[in-house]
């Protein structure tokens, strides 16, 4: 009997502290106090993670074509052909540093993705294999389109004679050093 | 205040859905119908999410200002449920936070959700739900609190909000198939638990018994 009328007296006061939240969240609408943000508000903030996730592509997928750039035109690649030497030589002289900040990349454009149903729905490992595979296909398409070349050329041309001569021959040599 | 009065049946004639939209093109009332039909469900799980939170009220009162600041970022072809449900569980975890003195970002492994990596296989079937939903909620009442909590709100969500798996994976941001393992693990551990204390009961009760039968024979 006694249990039944605490519970009776608990449901009442919850009761009375629904209503009172009510109460007062009209109270604040109607002063004022909050307002209802707009439709703009909301399309703006999808439109700027939409930029977002688009220039995160993008970094990621020029990381790539300048890894493979730089790959191919140091010539390191070729370290493959060269037995257990080599491919110790290749792994030294890798631009590890790149590829863990496309690593991050990766991840973080399938962090911004996750705020779309399409992804948050679908298990972690496709959309991260989907962006990665992306990322690369992109990447790889930047390279074929000799980006890098064409942007280093004038850098190259611009080198002086002197810098020439003391053994700074061109990109190549700098992008062993990446 | 509508909130105050019962609903009429011009309000119940309305869905959830419609009321948003209306509220979308200012009509402010509406709100009040929608807090109406809210408000105990939202103080419910309020209650099983916040278990250790004394003002569970002003979190709710929380809710409920998102919901109306952001009620235009609702797409009303959508259902409305989940979409205030996902309010709720990001204020709920904010005040978590809050509470917790420690820092916010800590290493626990529980936390980490494995269970999204794959997919996996699931079907929800409305017939077991049906069959073992009376015993469950049993289950439920007495041993939520032996659960973690990546299982604790997806038990709460099922079995007393009565969602769907699709509504709870929009609400908890998972995959749908990740809904599925998480209750059926949650269920496996919540029959493991009670089969335990049913045991442990049953041996405390032979064991008195025995006494009983003991001093008698003395």
């Amino acid at each position: 009997m006694n249990s039944n009328n605490t519970q009776q007296n608990t449901e009442k006061a919850e009761k009375i502290e629904m209503n009172s939240i009510e109460k007062k969240v009209f109270d604040k609408i109607e002063s004022g106090e909050i307002k209802m943000r707009s439709k703009m508000y909301f399309v703006l903030k999808v439109a700027l993670l939409v930029i977002v996730a688009l220039l995160v592509l993008v970094t990621s997928a020029l990381l790539v074509s300048f890894m493979i750039f730089s790959l191919r035109v140091s010539g390191r690649l070729f370290l493959l052909g060269f037995g257990d030497r080599g491919l110790l030589a290749f792994f030294v002289t890798f631009p590890w540093f790149i590829l863990l900040a496309d690593i991050l990349f990766v991840v973080l454009f399938e962090r911004l993705l996750n705020h779309f149903k399409f992804a948050y729905r679908t298990p972690l490992l496709y959309t991260l294999g989907a962006s990665a595979l992306v990322i690369i296909l992109a990447g790889f398409g930047l390279d074929r389109i000799s980006l890098h070349e064409t942007l280093l050329v004038p850098l190259v041309v611009s080198i002086p004679m002197s810098d020439y001569r003391r053994g700074r021959k061109g990109f190549s040599v700098v992008l062993l050093r990446v | 205040m509508p909130g105050n009065m019962p609903e009429s049946e011009a309000q119940v004639a309305i869905s959830d859905e419609q009321a948003a939209l209306l509220v979308q093109n200012g009509d402010k009332d509406k709100f009040g119908l929608l807090m109406d039909r809210y408000k105990a469900r939202l103080f419910r799980y309020g209650r099983k999410f916040l278990a250790n939170e004394d003002n569970i009220d002003d979190v709710v009162q929380d809710v409920f200002i998102k919901a109306y600041q952001n009620i235009r970022s609702f797409d009303v072809s959508q259902k409305f449920s989940p979409w205030i449900y996902r309010i709720a569980h990001n204020t709920y975890i904010n005040a978590i936070k809050k509470i917790s003195r420690g820092p916010i970002y800590t290493f626990d492994f529980d936390t980490i959700a494995f269970d999204t990596i794959v997919s996996h296989p699931v079907y929800e079937d409305p017939l077991i739900k049906e069959t073992e939903e009376v015993e469950m909620k049993k289950m439920v009442e007495k041993g939520l609190d032996t659960l973690s909590s990546n299982y604790r709100e997806i038990v709460i969500l099922y079995y007393t909000e009565e969602l769907s798996y699709k509504e709870i994976a929009d609400i908890l941001r998972i995959p749908i198939g990740t809904v599925g393992i998480r209750l059926k693990r949650a269920k496996e551990a919540l029959k493991k638990g009670f089969l335990k204390e049913s045991a442990k009961r049953e041996t405390e009760k032979v064991g008195k018994e025995e006494k009983i039968k003991n001093k008698k024979n003395e």
